[in-house]
Formats: structure tokens, C-alpha cells, sequence
């Protein structure tokens, strides 16, 4: 193990990788700090850079972007109560107090140790039992595979927006997308109409950058741009947490950043949900917070902020291991791992350890990035919260476009890409989430091809399911994520 | 600069996918789009039809497949080498999808200058017998064939057969599954194509590509695996697999201890190869002059390096020898493909 | 079952699920049967899936969505328009010349009224983004009929590497 740590240590410390993880940060910092700029959207509108790029540098410049936002997130979360990504959701509760109170700067200090911490402990957590997990999974045969894919579309489904329907459609409609092209089966060519490019299927990519580049972008213009917004004026000087404040933070950000490793890798679950519940767990097991919780507790925010940042790591267990994304942004990865011919999954494990090992080492040095930016640059990064959104939408459109245009040289799949923004934004306004579509569009090929390869290595016997224990668990867990929920929302239905 | 001389080049451009199928050839023509990227400051360099010297300007070689893969680092050092042998920049640009098909025909579609190169592989003798795209061998000239990757069939260490008499023993008797790389894959091709010489009758399973393949061969889901030979020369030298034979007429010295099937008693050389092509219809002068230089940069040391560095084998064939080889496997794969009864 | 009139005036895209689904199943079932589980079956078990919760979204007249009232459903379109265009414009224009056309218009559409910094922007932003994926990424870019960008010099070397 130490001999992959070193290559992959290596081949970090190359220059052109260095600068590719500073700028990754940085943009990612940027991206977070602005509210309604996702680190998925982020993450999706700037793939086309690394299309061309080796995998591993290609990594290093979208987890920087990743860490970033989802480190970021909080200072607009602290500053203007507004959080700047989907996970500093649960950082308003005790952030903004602290400002209120004319403390600004040591919460986003606060914010930034804390991230610090829960994304060193993720990416720990991945270096040391994702090998654990790929090994075991090479045992996994297609029925196991099958399971995990079911279980990864159901959870999603139940865990994402308040509507188990709504969240169930949005999934199968990326199933369904996921249908078009080559049957990698049996050859025969479903919904392709005699497009070439349809071949291959609809490009996961192309529908990404839609569903988060454009359809947010309509869905900006439609609240109307603002540059007005919530204006910033508190000074944040300083640069180091105070001592104390540390002392305070340590034991609750390394419980709650193993927490949030564990719940980051469940297919699914990613940084807002992590971050709640490393929250919550926080305000159940402190009790002699002083101030109390949400008055502008540091430990609140430590809590919160280390949960979401070790989600990071956290889902690129599922992601790695298996193929399985463990949020929307790792959905993305594993597309831009595809662009370059490499495959997630178990025999990623064996194949490609020295990608692996520099993508570990790199995301170490990410978290060891985002916390000296974080505190040296905590003066600056609030004033990217006024930076004008008129200026940066037209700018995403284009990148939007572009980087429809240099996934396959043509420009087909920039017609996807509006397509899926124009589809994103109708579902975004009606209540429906995304992500379940994202999940389907990925796991809707290992669920089918495993399911129906299953059946013809059992010559069609459904027994090949039940015989393996490992799939039957599964495959219940997965029928237990559904129904439970949907028993719950019938009966308080019923009752109300 | 004249009006005329730009217009010139962007006649000259070679067509492309934008917005368009095959069958739309004369509409992409008309609207010009071009993958090409050359940005030449002179006027000199922007004109340029096909009675000019070859090359005049740069020289575009399209991988159908993405970037990383065998395709396109071989694509990537024939152009190298093209580069310091020509006056000109050698570019090399990916167009994927359609198994392929979309970037070759890219290719087959551009003016026959000979600026515009692709690689091919053994998809182009599928392409029409599949249903996936109206591209065959008569569609191309070909150039010259680089490299050879053949197949070998391989199967978990410790199974009940490591020769291939045992394996036929077991295959008379008991169903067997073999896994492949993808279906109408040159791999699934030549699975079928062995075990059809070797009179056994086989479960084709596909895998979303040669690594998960390779994975149920080793956890027992199928019994063996078709591959190529150097992909898992590693793997079979000190990791979890047995190769039972390798299909092409030499020894490999990549994997010294298994024997070729020709030499275990099944007459069979396939597997995958690449090779370059430029579109139809090239002046004789032109392919002429890119021969000349596809010569120079096989036998050129950085080709070489690279190509042993990388495990490539190198194996030649030019034009006309391509051709008909072409030609031949056009109609081996057709049969193939229908006795393997695949839905297109 | 209370279906409404109501409930499927108030969720016109599970009807256009239900619908859509239903066109896909009759696609699918003419598809050949091979195997044990053919190509067929999972577009129609996934449509049936769609079905089957629309008619649940139907009937709960679960009203989740965003209030209309505070979008402005035609900036939305507006914009999907504008990108729209620069679409079909990209084929005849390239990127180059397509990107420097659209800038201004969506700049303008957004609220900007500086007229310098409309032209830095539509001017800079697109030949960033061009030498970046032309030269350093070797990314191809439509060049449109008239390839203006081929008159644009090449980066020197130093600024690649």
C-alpha cells in the first residue's frame, strides 16, 4: 500500500497537477460562496475541461471543485443566512447567530477547520475500506450487482424531495433514457430511430450539464437575476481559530466527520442530508452547549460542516467500488471517469491502483488546499457572494454548451443537453427532484444488463436471486426503502 | 487575404457529424461544420485542393474512440512520429459513439485530400452485418494496419481444465459460459469464432467491457473469457488467470508459457487490430505520399519505443494487403454474425 | 378512485407521463423477445412504473411545486430561446463567432447595460474559451461555413505548456 501511496504522491506533486487541484479549489470556493450555484452544477459545466486531460488530473480538478463548493457553501450560509450549496443548509442554524452577532469570521473559521477535519477523516475513511469493499466485491456476481443497483434506484427515490411519487417518476424517467441505444444484450437497437449517435445511448454527460447548467439557468432567470441581493459589509479579520474554539470543535467534528462518511456513502444520501444529521445528533448529545443550540453555537456549526465535508469522501466509497454513486456530484464522476475508458467497479481496484491512489492523495491534499484557502482567504471569499449574477449566467450557458459540444465533437448532444434543461426545469417547477433522475440514468443499465444476465446464466430461473444471500438481503432492504415509507405517507394521510 | 481563399478552405473542410447522420452527407457539406481546428495565419496554408502536395496543411487523424484508449495512444504516436517526419502538425481528435461508426464516417465522408485520417479496427466488417451504420471496407482507402492484439481464451487459475483438450472435454458435456467484452465486440467475435472451429457449442455472455468480464471469469459466473492476450498477460503470469491458448501463428512473448491454439490442434489467427484509412476515392499521387510517410513512421524509433513501452505488438500491413484483408474478414464476420443469430 | 377534474388540470405532466409511458410500451412490445427477459422488457416494466405513480400523483393531488406565481415562466423561455438559437446558429457561425453574437444578447437579457462591459466580455470570454479547447485541449469546435478562427494566430509555444 505504501508503494501506491508513494506513486500516487508522485504523480500529484507534478506541477500541472498542482495547478490543476489549486484551480479546481479555488473555482470550487468561488462557485459555493454564490447561492444557487451548485457544487453539482459546478462540477457538471466544467467536465468538458477535463475531457482531453489525463483521468487522474481530470480527478484532481473536479474533486478540488467538489470540496470546494461543499466547503464554501457555508459562508453565505453564515454571512446572509442563504446557503450557498444544498448541504450548508444545516450551517444557517448556528453561522448566521454568530454573525448577527459581529462574528463572521470566526464561524467561516470555524466552518473551515471543521471542513478540514471531516474531509481529512473521508478521505482516510476511502483510502482505507474502499479497498476492503472492492475486494469483497469481486466476488459479486451479476444477481449481487443486480440487488445493489436496485437498492441504490429505491433509496434515492425515498430519500430525495417529500414526494415518494414524484421522487419514483423522476428515477424512472432516467431509466427510461437510459433504455435508448445498443441493447448491450442482445444487440437489437431500442429508440435509436436511426440516429448514429443514439447508438451509444443518450449521453449521461449531455443530460447532466442540461439538468443542472441549463435548467438552472431558467430556473435563475425565471426568479429573476439580482444583482442587488443581500450585500455583504462585515469585515472578517484574522486568520487562525482561536485555541479554545478548537479545542471546542475537535471531539464533535471527528464524530460527526465518521458519520458523515457513513452516510455520504449510502447511495444517495450526500452533504444536505449528512449535514442535518450530524447536526441533530449533535444538539441530542451535547448537552452543556453554551450558547445553546442555534444561538451561535461553534460547535453547531463544527458539527454541521464536518458531516457535509466528509460526505464528500464518504460517497466515492459506493462510487468507486461499485459503480454506485453515492450523490449526484460522484454520478457525474463516474461519467467523466467513463469518458476516458475507465470503469468503477471492483476491478477498478486491480487495474488502475496508481489512478486510485493519486485520486486518494490528491483529495488529501484538496482538504489540506481548501484549509489554507479557507483561512487565508477568508476576507476575500466573502465578497464573491456580491459578484453579479448577470455576469455569470451567460458565462455558464456558454460553458454549458460547450462543453455539450467537446464531449463527442458534435453537436448532437448539445441538443440533449437543452433538451434535458428544458425537461429539468418543467420537473424543478412542479415539485419534482432531480437526482433520482441522475441515479436512473446511471443504475438503470447495471440493474437491467445484471438482472437479465442473471436470468440467462439461470437459464430463467428466478432462484439465482434467492440463492445468494447477499442479493436477497439486498433486494429486501431495497423493497423495505420503498414500502416503508409509502405505508408511513398512506396512514398519515389517511389519519389527517 | 482574399474572400476567395477563405471560402476555399472552408470547402475544403472536411464534413463532420454537426447535426447530421451518414445519409446527410451533401446538407453537412453545405453547412460546412468541420471538427478541424487549424489555425494557420498565412494564406498559403489555407488554400489547398487535392492536386497539391500532400501535406499542405494539417493533418487531422479521428479516433472513433475516446480518449485513453488503445485507438487513440496509438492514434496519438503515429501522429507524433507523423509530425517530425511531415512540414506539418499532425492533430488527432476523438468523435465516438455508434460502436465507432460515427467518427469513421466522419472520415469516410471528408475530402479526399488525405488530411483527414481515421483509425479503424475489425467493427468496420461489422458495422453493416450488426445493423449499426452503412460503413463497410468499400467505404475506405485503407492505409496501413499498425498493430495486432490477438485473442486468447482465458480461464480462472485454479479450475478443473487449464489446457484446452480439458476444457473441449468439459464443454461436450456440460453447458459453458464464456464471457465477452461487449456483444458484436471483435472479442465476441472471436469467442465464437474459436469455439465454432473448436465444434463446441457456447453461452456467449456480455460484459460491459473487458474488466468486469474478466472479474466473473474469475469468480466463477462464467468459465472462461475472451480477451485480448497482452491486456491480460499480467494477470495470467502472476495473477488469478490461466490463458488456455492464444489465437495468432507465433508465440507471444508477452505470455511464454501458453502455447498458440494452432498448435493445440484449432487452425485460428483472430483477435483485434487497428489500423488508419483515409476517406474514398484519394488521388493516387496523395496515397501515395501518406503511404511513403506511414512507412517512415512505423520504422521510426519514437513509434517503436512507444509502441513496446505500451505492450502494442508491431504488426504491419499496407494498403493492398489491407484491402484484402478487409475484404476477407467482411465476409467471415458476416457469416459469424449470422450464425450467432444477433438481433439488428 | 376521485379523479378530478381538478386534480388533472392541476398535473398536466403526470397526464403527459402517463401518455408518453404509454407510447413507449407500444414501441417496446414489438420488440424481438430474446432471451428469457428481452430488450423489451425493461422500457416497459420502467413505463408501467411511470404509470402506475403518475395515476398515484394524480389522485393525491399532492401539490409539491414551486409556486408558479413567483417564476417568470416566459424569462425562462426567453432564455431557452436565446440558447436555442445558438444552437442552430453554431453549424453556420462555428463557436467562435456564434459565442461573440450570443454574449450580448443574454448579457443584455440579464440586466447588463454597460456597453464596455458587454463587448469585454462577449469579446474575451469567447477567446479564452476558444484557444483554451482549440489549442491547449485540441478539443474540436464547430468552425461555421466561413472559419473565422483560422485567422486567429497560433498561441505560442511557451503559453502551452
Amino acid at each position: 500500500m505504501i508503494e501506491y501511496i508513494i506513486a500516487g504522491l508522485t504523480n500529484v506533486l507534478n506541477p500541472f497537477t498542482l495547478f490543476l487541484m489549486v484551480a479546481g479549489v479555488l473555482v470550487g470556493i468561488l462557485m459555493g460562496s454564490i447561492p444557487g450555484m451548485t457544487a453539482t452544477m459546478t462540477v457538471a459545466v466544467l467536465l468538458s475541461f477535463t475531457f482531453t486531460m489525463d483521468p487522474g488530473n481530470g480527478m484532481m480538478l473536479l474533486l478540488g471543485i467538489y470540496g470546494g463548493a461543499v466547503y464554501s457553501g457555508s459562508i453565505p450560509a453564515i454571512l446572509i443566512r442563504t446557503p450557498g450549496t444544498p448541504s450548508a443548509a444545516a450551517t444557517i442554524f448556528d453561522g448566521y447567530p454568530l454573525s448577527q452577532k459581529g462574528e463572521a469570521g470566526r464561524a467561516i473559521r470555524i466552518s473551515t477547520v471543521a471542513s478540514f477535519i471531516g474531509g481529512v477523516i473521508s478521505v482516510i475513511g476511502l483510502m482505507f475500506f474502499s479497498p476492503l469493499i472492492a475486494d469483497a466485491a469481486l466476488q459479486f456476481r451479476s444477481p449481487e450487482f443486480f440487488a445493489l443497483a436496485l437498492f441504490g434506484l429505491t433509496i434515492i427515490a425515498s430519500v430525495s424531495g417529500d414526494s415518494l411519487p414524484k421522487g419514483m417518476i423522476s428515477g424512472l424517467l432516467g431509466m427510461l433514457v437510459a433504455t435508448v441505444g445498443i441493447d448491450p444484450l442482445t444487440g437489437f437497437q431500442r429508440f435509436t430511430f436511426g440516429v448514429p449517435e443514439l447508438l451509444t445511448g443518450v449521453q449521461f454527460i449531455a443530460v447532466m450539464i442540461g439538468l443542472f447548467g441549463i435548467a438552472e439557468g431558467m430556473k435563475a432567470y425565471s426568479s429573476g437575476i439580482d444583482d442587488e441581493g443581500k450585500k455583504v459589509d462585515q469585515d472578517i479579520d484574522g486568520i487562525l481559530p482561536s485555541l479554545s474554539d478548537l479545542k471546542a470543535i475537535g471531539p464533535v467534528s471527528t464524530a460527526s466527520g465518521i458519520a458523515g462518511v457513513l452516510i455520504g456513502s449510502i447511495p444517495g444520501a450526500g452533504g444536505d442530508i449528512a449535514a442535518f444529521i450530524t447536526y441533530n445528533e449533535a444538539t441530542r448529545w451535547i448537552k452543556d452547549a453554551v450558547p445553546s443550540f442555534g444561538e451561535g453555537n461553534v460547535r453547531g456549526i463544527a458539527a454541521a460542516e464536518s458531516g457535509n465535508n466528509a460526505s464528500t469522501g464518504g460517497a466515492l466509497i459506493p462510487t468507486l467500488t461499485l459503480g454506485i454513486p453515492g450523490d449526484s456530484v460522484s454520478a457525474i464522476l463516474i461519467g467523466a471517469l467513463m469518458v476516458h475508458d475507465v470503469q468503477p467497479g471492483p476491478a477498478l481496484y486491480q487495474e488502475e491502483t496508481t489512478l486510485l491512489y493519486t485520486i486518494f492523495v490528491g483529495f488529501l491534499l484538496i482538504y489540506v488546499l481548501i484549509l489554507v484557502f479557507g483561512l487565508l482567504g477568508a476576507h476575500y471569499w466573502v465578497r464573491l457572494i456580491n459578484i453579479r449574477e448577470s455576469l455569470l449566467w451567460p458565462a455558464i450557458l456558454v460553458l454549458c454548451v460547450i462543453g455539450a459540444v467537446a464531449l463527442r465533437g458534435n453537436l448532437f448532444d448539445a441538443w440533449v443537453m437543452l433538451g434535458a434543461g428544458a425537461l429539468g426545469y418543467v420537473l424543478r417547477l412542479r415539485g419534482y427532484p432531480l437526482a433520482p433522475m441522475v441515479l436512473g440514468l446511471i443504475l438503470a443499465p447495471i440493474a437491467e444488463t445484471n438482472l437479465r444476465r442473471s436470468l440467462s446464466l439461470s437459464g430463467g430461473s428466478f432462484d439465482i436471486f434467492y440463492t445468494s444471500p447477499i442479493a436477497l438481503v439486498i433486494i429486501l432492504l431495497s423493497v423495505a426503502t420503498i414500502a416503508v415509507p409509502a405505508v408511513r405517507s398512506l396512514s398519515s394521510r389517511s389519519s389527517a | 487575404m482574399t474572400d476567395d481563399s477563405i471560402s476555399a478552405s472552408a470547402g475544403d473542410s472536411q464534413a463532420s457529424t454537426y447535426g447530421g447522420s451518414v445519409n446527410r452527407r451533401n446538407v453537412l457539406k453545405a453547412l460546412g461544420g468541420t471538427g478541424l481546428v487549424a489555425t494557420a495565419g498565412c494564406t498559403g496554408q489555407l488554400s489547398g485542393g487535392s492536386n497539391q502536395e500532400w501535406p499542405s496543411r494539417q493533418v487531422e487523424v479521428v479516433s472513433p474512440w475516446s480518449a485513453g484508449g488503445g485507438a487513440d495512444r496509438t492514434s496519438r504516436a503515429v501522429a507524433d512520429a507523423g509530425e517530425s517526419n511531415t512540414d506539418v502538425s499532425w492533430n488527432v481528435s476523438n468523435q465516438t459513439g455508434g460502436s465507432g461508426s460515427v467518427g469513421m464516417s466522419a472520415v469516410a465522408n471528408a475530402e479526399p485530400t488525405g488530411h483527414t485520417l481515421g483509425c479503424t479496427a475489425p467493427e468496420i466488417c461489422l458495422y453493416q452485418h450488426l445493423g449499426i451504420a452503412d460503413l463497410g471496407p468499400d467505404d475506405i482507402t485503407p492505409i496501413m494496419q499498425y498493430t495486432q492484439m490477438p485473442a486468447a481464451i482465458v480461464v480462472r487459475e485454479n479450475s478443473d481444465y487449464t489446457t484446452v483438450d480439458e476444457f473441449l472435454s468439459y464443454a461436450k458435456n456440460n453447458k459453458v459460459q464464456m464471457a465477452n467484452s461487449g456483444i458484436g465486440s471483435s472479442w465476441h467475435m472471436a469467442g465464437a469464432a474459436w469455439a465454432y472451429e473448436a465444434g463446441i457449442d457456447v453461452q456467449h455472455v456480455a460484459y460491459p467491457g473487458a474488466a468486469p468480464a474478466i472479474t466473473a471469469t474469475v469468480n466463477g459466473e462464467a468459465d472462461c473469457a475472451t480477451v485480448g492476450a497482452v491486456e491480460v498477460a499480467s494477470q495470467v503470469r502472476d495473477g488469478p488467470l490461466t490463458a488456455l491458448g492464444v489465437m495468432y501463428d507465433e508465440q507471444l512473448e508477452s505470455l511464454p508459457n501458453t502455447p498458440t491454439m494452432q498448435s493445440q490442434g484449432i487452425d485460428i489467427v483472430i483477435g483485434s487490430w487497428l489500423a488508419h484509412f483515409a476517406p474514398p476515392d484519394l488521388p493516387d499521387d496523395v496515397k501515395q505520399s501518406i503511404v511513403e510517410t506511414y512507412n517512415t513512421v512505423y520504422e521510426s524509433e519514437s513509434f517503436k519505443t512507444f509502441m513496446e513501452n505500451n505492450n502494442f505488438m508491431r504488426v504491419k500491413r499496407g494498403p493492398d494487403e489491407l484491402q484484402k484483408f478487409l475484404d476477407e474478414r467482411y465476409k467471415y464476420y458476416g457469416q459469424l454474425v449470422e450464425k450467432l443469430n444477433i438481433q439488428a | 378512485m376521485k379523479l378530478s377534474t381538478n386534480a388533472l388540470r392541476s398535473s398536466p405532466l403526470a397526464i403527459a407521463f402517463i401518455v408518453g409511458a404509454a407510447v413507449v410500451i407500444l414501441f417496446a412490445s414489438r420488440f424481438p423477445s430474446g432471451g428469457e427477459v428481452g430488450p423489451g422488457f425493461f422500457p416497459i416494466g420502467i413505463s408501467t412504473g411511470i404509470i402506475l405513480f403518475a395515476l398515484v400523483e394524480l389522485v393525491t393531488e399532492d401539490d409539491g411545486g414551486l409556486d408558479v406565481s413567483d417564476h417568470d415562466l416566459r424569462a425562462a423561455g426567453v432564455v431557452l430561446a436565446l440558447v436555442f438559437g445558438y444552437l442552430v446558429a453554431m453549424p453556420l457561425a462555428g463557436f467562435l463567432v456564434g459565442t461573440i453574437l450570443f454574449l450580448p444578447v443574454i448579457l443584455y437579457y440579464s440586466g447588463v447595460r454597460s456597453p464596455t462591459t458587454i463587448a469585454v466580455i462577449s469579446l474575451l470570454l469567447p477567446l479564452a474559451l476558444f484557444y483554451i479547447f482549440s489549442q491547449f485541449f485540441l478539443v474540436p469546435l464547430p468552425e461555421g461555413v466561413i472559419p473565422f478562427s483560422r485567422l486567429l494566430p497560433r498561441l505560442p509555444v511557451w503559453v502551452m505548456l
